[in-house]
């Protein structure tokens, strides 16, 4: 049983990671995030199934035009929500995302419908047995791919020159923008990545848990309780943070209850906000006059 | 017509105006000196010019064109480079990084970026040993070396450096100035913005005084260095 | 204009019932007032200290369950069974405060959407204690028309509440808190304190309004309780009008009959809410009530002065501020002080004496570390090395609000006016300083908090008047020019009654003649014995001509000290300004 709860934690909890980078993204670059990671999360399964499940096309192309979408659609947010507000230090970003996202699930509700759709996929169809635990073949693929995403956004970010213009927008925009640093179209960028990330955790979890236009509320969620953990600012922290949720999440629900998983899980969050308020691995801010 | 010109250019945070009215010019192949006290509103011209605010009034051209009012990212690419007060280093990335985001702003008619590494590190040797550090970790005269090499890697038409020996120590201060001769010798356009007067005014060709947002003198910097009125500029003229 | 608005209001309250016998219209009327109630208490959150929630269906179900499990387990009676839905939520809100405003903003809008969510959970899961999604039945339960008279007065009164709130010293001190939290602490408030109480405030609100909720239905289940309830909850709000007193009620009526003239567009509820959202925030920042009042409306000024105390009033000359120190302890003492940010030293072996009397100027070229001197004295800073004592204590490491409550008052360099009030109102926060009273009192307006609130406000318009602001008392301070924020500036810290008044800058911005009316007002403050003034300024003249010590940084150490004059001629200083000829 602890293996396979250990197996279904790691499945979530990358997944979480996954989401939660995409918090980390905005916020190391526009001191903004969006509100409504979770509604991406929803809206790339909704897209993907959508195009591969309803309308029968092949998976890559689906899957490609499904990350297309997901860029726009993380890139529509920051042009409508986010850039209007940018210098502002009213937190009215955080209610326009907030707005946008709800205008998504209505539109998901409308085009799709109210009810849970399955995904059918071939990885879900029969579980594998290892050593009296059983498993469906996507939950081992959801870490796998989970884990190779952020170790590429890593690489993106430290290896790719477009990486470093992020990074220097996130350091200090105003110097980035003396370089020749486009930074409003950098933000925007951050957006697309953060929302294309939010969007893949969706279409990989399509199977396990069904498509609904509610499905991606408490994932965003949970993935902003563990960007908290992990530090808002520190990605490694965000990922580890990401598997240690998943697993304890799922050993809370397999040996307590389900409901017991949401009260261990935001106790979590409050013990880390009173004793390490920037994160486990974040670093503190300093203040500034 | 390959010079920058600022003229009757007016600058306010909120209320509050700080530069009223200034006009000045940098000719190619000059380098050309803005001297005054603290709050005399240098640092506030030179990032009005390099787009990082916005003027209230007033034109900024460089080469004919009119660039006042555009975003910094823009004026970066037309030739302007700012190494800004403070230095602006990305501490997260390494020296060579930091450089090589320096050479986003160039022209691609320059050719191989590897050359222009080569003459910034030429410049400041002791930034070589350290290439492959984290900027962060450098000293802050070495910054301030790395901030100019930075610049230099633009192939700007006009290098903007606000005050390069701020919170340096007497002895970096001489060899910054040093650089800024050897650049000047090397043919790059330079608008020094430094409250070091004396050292500022032995090497600039022209010196403008601003004094409380308002440029007070302007001539060939050799008179300028005589007239006793930078000495009231800075101290003040002791009415006790 | 605005009484009038509230007369007809309460007019159309008290007429409502006998206009109309259909439960349907007094039912929709009650959760007009049910949502007032909430709102209100949002409006003190959002709307006084600027933090967001999205978890208030949280505390409005807290309050609906805790009344209803009080009535129905318990058997306790109606109002005893209300009180405790309000005691739990307000409980459980300080704590998620508490936690949560650890961190500022979004990590508050985001914890408390997790807390909405958290709480839902629980009600669905604990089925024993909640009934789980099907809820609780038989909740005792009045016959509407009296349930009307009792939400309509329980929502005029959140909305007394909130109004007597706003116009006492909490109620500025949670707008001070918003406008700026660095200058808000520098006049001995916790930022994080305050925001704790109007959390709190705002969960009450919501405990009680869900605990009417609960007596009204008589039955209640986890649907009522929704994040989209929390977001509705602050749409009203933002569509009313943030920080307008009559905003809860004006959003509250628009979000209630609002569904029920669109009853055919159910389904594009969400897109609707969302819209109007946007709609909000893009376009009336003050909400429907301010689009319809615009706020700053230039007032007769003279009325402020005329209106001025009289010579019984608590104002008058202020008192020196304390008795002299005998001897030769200095006021504050600054020894061997060090810190440095990210490797880099910023300052190294300060040290500094300033004695109870007179002004001691702190000079130096950019970047010398004269500002980071005063952010570490006054607390907003942490010293790496060395000692900071004032009057005998030793106050290094301190936050800014215990520095300021010892008589460390300060300016900062870009002016900090508190922009969400009037220019009497912003030297009230430092006329109060950490002394804010009784919240109770103020909630209720009581005649002893009234009768300190005129104390106060005449204490401030004397000062104000001493400093030639007193026309302009009743202004805006948004309303002042860059020139006079300042002296708003400096008044409100001469308010808090300081032994020691640091000033960052002071004459950055000013005209030359304002420069020569604060080098009349500085000496003035010296020969009327008022508090030791420590004086960062660039403008030399004004430190050559009012000082009676300076001080030159540079680089971070001290390399002068002494009299205007010797520290002039010191061929140090010179060159530390200069530069040295090369």
């Amino acid at each position: 049983m602890l293996v396979q709860l250990l197996v279904t934690g790691l499945a979530l909890g990358s997944m979480y990671g996954l989401v939660a980078l995409g918090y980390h993204i905005t916020w190391a670059t526009s001191r903004t995030m969006n509100f409504s990671q979770g509604h991406a999360v929803m809206v790339g399964a909704v897209v993907a199934w959508t195009l591969v499940v309803a309308l029968g096309w092949p998976l890559p192309a689906g899957l490609l035009v499904t990350l297309a979408a997901l860029a726009g659609f993380g890139a529509l947010i920051e042009r409508v929500a986010v850039r209007p507000f940018f210098r502002s230090a009213s937190p009215a970003w955080l209610l326009s995302t907030i707005a946008c996202g709800i205008i998504a699930e209505n539109v998901a509700q409308l085009l799709f419908g109210k009810d849970a759709r399955a995904f059918p996929s071939s990885l879900t169809q029969r579980p594998i047995l290892v050593g009296g635990a059983g498993f469906y073949p996507q939950e081992l693929l959801i870490p796998v791919v989970g884990l190779a995403l952020m170790a590429l956004v890593q690489l993106f970010y430290h290896r790719t020159p477009y990486g470093r213009q992020l990074k220097a927008v996130a350091w200090n925009a105003e110097a980035a923008g003396l370089m020749g640093i486009n930074v409003p179209r950098a933000v925007m960028a951050a957006y697309a990545l953060s929302t294309l990330l939010a969007g893949v955790a969706g279409v990989l979890l399509a199977p396990l848990l069904n498509v609904a236009p509610t499905m991606g509320t408490i994932i965003g969620l949970k993935a902003f309780a563990v960007a908290i953990i992990g530090g808002l600012g520190s990605a490694p922290g965000i990922v580890l943070a990401g598997l240690g949720y998943g697993v304890l999440e799922a050993v809370v629900a397999g040996y307590v209850s389900t409901g017991a998983r949401e009260i261990v899980g935001f106790a979590l969050v409050i013990a880390v906000l009173v004793a390490r308020p920037w994160g486990l691995l974040g670093e503190p801010p300093a203040r500034r006059v | 017509m390959s010079a920058l010109s600022v003229s009757d250019l007016s600058v306010a945070y909120g209320a509050a105006a700080v530069l009223h009215g200034v006009s000045l010019e940098v000719r190619a192949g000059e380098i050309v000196t803005v001297i005054g006290g603290n709050g005399a509103g240098k640092t506030t011209l030179l990032k009005t010019v390099a787009g990082v605010l916005r003027p209230a009034s007033g034109q900024i051209t460089v080469a004919g064109q009119a660039v006042g009012g555009r975003p910094s990212w823009e004026v970066a690419r037309r030739g302007v480079a700012l190494v800004p007060e403070g230095r602006g280093i990305f501490g997260d990335q390494t020296v060579r990084d930091n450089l090589l985001l320096g050479a986003l702003a160039r022209s691609p008619a320059h050719g191989a970026i590897a050359g222009d590494l080569e003459r910034a590190l030429g410049h400041f040797p002791a930034l070589r040993e350290r290439l492959d550090q984290p900027a962060g970790g450098l000293s802050g005269g070495q910054q301030q070396m790395l901030a100019v090499a930075r610049g230099l890697m633009a192939r700007p038409r006009f290098l903007l450096l606000d005050e390069p020996s701020l919170g340096l120590a007497p002895i970096l201060v001489r060899e910054i100035f040093a650089v800024i001769a050897r650049l000047r010798d090397d043919g790059v356009t330079i608008l020094l913005v430094e409250q070091m007067a004396a050292q500022a005014l032995a090497l600039a060709d022209r010196a403008y005084v601003l004094e409380r947002g308002r440029v007070t003198l302007a001539g060939p910097a050799a008179e300028i260095r005589e007239n006793p009125g930078v000495v009231r500029a800075y101290l003040g003229s002791g009415r006790r | 204009m605005a009484r009038l608005g509230w007369a007809a209001v309460a007019v159309a309250a008290l007429a409502l019932p006998a206009l109309t016998g259909n439960t349907y219209y007094l039912y929709l009327a009650c959760s007009i007032g049910l949502l007032t109630i909430v709102t209100a208490g949002l409006n003190v959150l959002a709307g006084f200290t600027g933090q967001i929630s999205l978890g208030h269906a949280g505390f409005y179900a807290l309050g609906a369950y805790g009344a209803a499990l009080a009535a129905t387990r318990l058997g306790w009676p109606l109002w005893a069974a209300g009180a405790a839905g309000v005691l739990v939520a307000a409980l459980v809100g300080a704590a998620v405060a508490a936690a949560a405003l650890r961190v500022s903003g979004p990590y508050l809008a985001m914890v408390t959407i997790a807390f909405g969510i958290i709480v839902e959970h629980v009600l669905v899961e604990w089925v024993s204690v909640t009934g789980g999604p099907g809820g609780i039945f038989n909740i005792p339960k009045l016959p509407v028309g009296r349930t009307y008279w009792l939400i309509a007065a329980a929502a005029a009164l959140a909305l007394w509440l909130t109004a007597n709130l706003r116009a006492s010293a909490w109620g500025r001190a949670l707008l001070a808190v918003k406008s700026s939290e660095v200058a808000a602490e520098s006049l001995g408030l916790s930022a994080y304190f305050l925001r704790i109480v109007a959390f709190t405030i705002s969960a009450a609100f919501a405990g009680l309004a869900g605990g009417l909720f609960a007596l009204l239905n008589g039955y209640i289940s986890p649907d009522s309780f929704t994040l989209q309830t929390s977001i509705v909850f602050l749409l009203a709000l933002l569509f009313g009008g943030l920080g307008r007193l009559a905003g809860p009620l004006a959003g509250s009526v628009a979000l209630t009959l609002l569904p029920e003239f669109l009853t055919g567009l159910a389904d594009y509820r969400l897109i609707l809410y969302g819209s109007l959202l946007l709609v909000s925030i893009y376009g009336l920042p003050a909400g429907v009530v301010g689009a319809l009042a615009p706020r700053a409306r230039p007032r007769r000024s003279a009325d402020g002065a005329a209106n001025g105390p009289g010579p019984d009033a608590a104002g008058g000359p202020r008192p020196t501020a304390a008795p002299a120190v005998i001897g030769s302890a200095p006021l504050l003492g600054v020894e061997r002080l060090g810190v440095s940010f990210g490797g880099v030293v910023a300052l190294a072996e300060v040290t500094l004496a300033v004695p109870s009397h007179g002004i001691t100027a702190v000079i130096g070229p950019n970047g010398a570390g004269k500002t980071t001197l005063l952010n570490l004295i006054t607390g907003y800073y942490r010293p790496g090395a060395g000692q900071i004592r004032f009057a005998g204590e030793s106050i290094a490491g301190r936050p800014p609000y215990a520095v300021a409550r010892l008589g460390v008052a300060r300016t900062f360099q870009t002016a900090q006016a508190f922009d969400d009030l009037t220019v009497v109102e912003n030297v009230m926060v430092g006329v109060a300083g950490a002394r804010l009273g009784g919240l109770a009192g103020a909630l209720l307006g009581m005649p002893g908090a009234r009768r300190r609130e005129r104390e106060m406000r005449g204490v401030a318009l004397t000062l104000l008047a001493t400093l030639g602001l007193g026309a302009r008392a009743l202004e805006p301070a948004t309303a002042l020019p860059a020139g006079l924020q300042r002296w708003l500036e400096i008044a409100r810290a001469l308010a808090t009654r300081p032994r020691l008044l640091l000033l960052d800058e002071p004459a950055a911005g000013l005209s030359p003649a304002e420069i020569e009316e604060l080098d009349r007002r500085l000496t003035a403050l010296r020969e009327q014995g008022g508090p030791a003034i420590v004086l960062v300024e660039h403008h030399m003249e004004l430190v050559m001509a009012v000082s009676d010590r300076v001080s030159v940084l540079d680089y971070g150490r001290v390399i002068a000290a002494g009299s205007p004059g010797a520290v002039r001629a010191n061929p140090a200083v010179i060159e530390a300004y200069l530069g040295a000829p090369a």
